[in-house]
């Protein structure tokens, strides 16, 4: 087939729609590109002093995440080591206009643990700057 | 027919089968949790489970297996079930979320129910990946977090039993 000037015109038309749509799809943002998350720094911890072997532990986290509604906890990060529970909380900042201002607390947010192993564990609170908030719990 | 051939045969199948039930077996873990349902809807009531596999070496120890031989561990069964002496059932959860994390390695989402269907009241069974687990079974620190978004609106405490099997797929131990 002899390609004529409007069939070339054409072809070019179609390049040029498909280059623009990749092109558009491969800048398209990432809408996870503004949030960044960081570790909030935890003011205290509520939980038993003992427990029994085989019960879940309950760990309340009280401090602050950040001063606008653009900050959000966003979660837990535990892992065990023998004798050791550590925990990092995580919180979230979506950069982004018209973040309302207002101080955004952990309000008590609640962590269960369970199957902790007789005897005492050192529960680890890593913080952001600071040393770590250390308690510990007795299972009996 | 050369029986020779097909008497040989049938000790060849009944040969496997029988090493089939020596090198496959399943594991049954349970753990039961105590919490507070809480009164928020839509929040998620996050629990962790440490310390799982304490006596791995035992477990395929009795199955003449080890471990480091194992050709694949997957999930066969997950299970929610309420023990609570009050008749609370699972009115206070709209949808749960099982995730398995080990050192080193990205969480996997291992079992999850989006919606918990109304007329449950004992036991909830949910879905499960096929996917091979002995990686993340493997690692002594391994440990399960299970995500469940509440829809309750009473604060109540409330005790659920949660069970799973794995099925096994082992080498002989030499």
């Amino acid at each position: 087939m002899k390609l004529n000037r409007k069939h070339i015109g054409l072809l070019g038309t179609i390049y040029t729609l498909v280059f623009l749509l990749v092109f558009s799809l491969g800048c398209k943002k990432n809408s996870n590109d503004n949030v960044t998350t960081f570790t909030i720094k935890v003011d205290s911890i509520n939980h038993p002093d003992t427990i029994f072997f085989d019960s879940t532990m309950i760990i309340q986290f009280h401090g602050h995440i950040g001063p606008t509604d653009c900050y959000s906890f966003y979660k837990f990060e535990p892992s065990y080591v023998p004798d050791s529970l550590i925990i990092t909380v995580l919180g979230k900042h979506e950069d982004k206009q018209g973040c309302a201002p207002g101080n955004i607390n952990l309000e008590a947010k609640t962590l269960l643990i369970s199957n902790l192993p007789k005897g005492t564990t050192k529960v680890v609170i890593n913080q952001p700057v600071s040393s770590a908030l250390i308690d510990s719990v007795y299972v009996r | 027919m050369n029986w020779k051939y097909l008497i040989l045969l049938t000790v060849v199948l009944f040969s496997c089968k029988k090493i089939d039930k020596l090198t496959n077996f399943y594991a049954d873990f349970s753990q039961e949790i105590t919490f507070f349902t809480g009164d928020e809807p839509g929040s998620t009531i996050d629990i962790w489970i440490f310390n799982i596999l304490q006596d791995k070496d035992s477990l395929f120890k009795e199955n003449h297996s080890d471990i480091y031989g194992t050709n694949k561990i997957a999930l066969s069964e997950i299970t929610l079930s309420s023990i609570d002496t009050m008749d609370i059932s699972f009115n206070y959860i709209e949808s749960v979320e099982v995730y398995m994390t080990a050192n080193e390695m990205q969480e996997k989402k291992i079992a999850w129910l989006d919606k918990i269907p109304e007329d449950i009241t004992k036991i909830v069974s949910l879905d499960f990946t096929d996917d091979d687990l002995k990686d993340y079974m493997k690692d002594k620190d391994y440990a399960l977090n299970i995500r469940l978004i509440s829809k309750g609106t009473d604060n109540i405490e409330t005790t659920f039993d949660f069970s799973y099997t794995v099925y096994i797929n082992s080498n002989f131990d030499d």
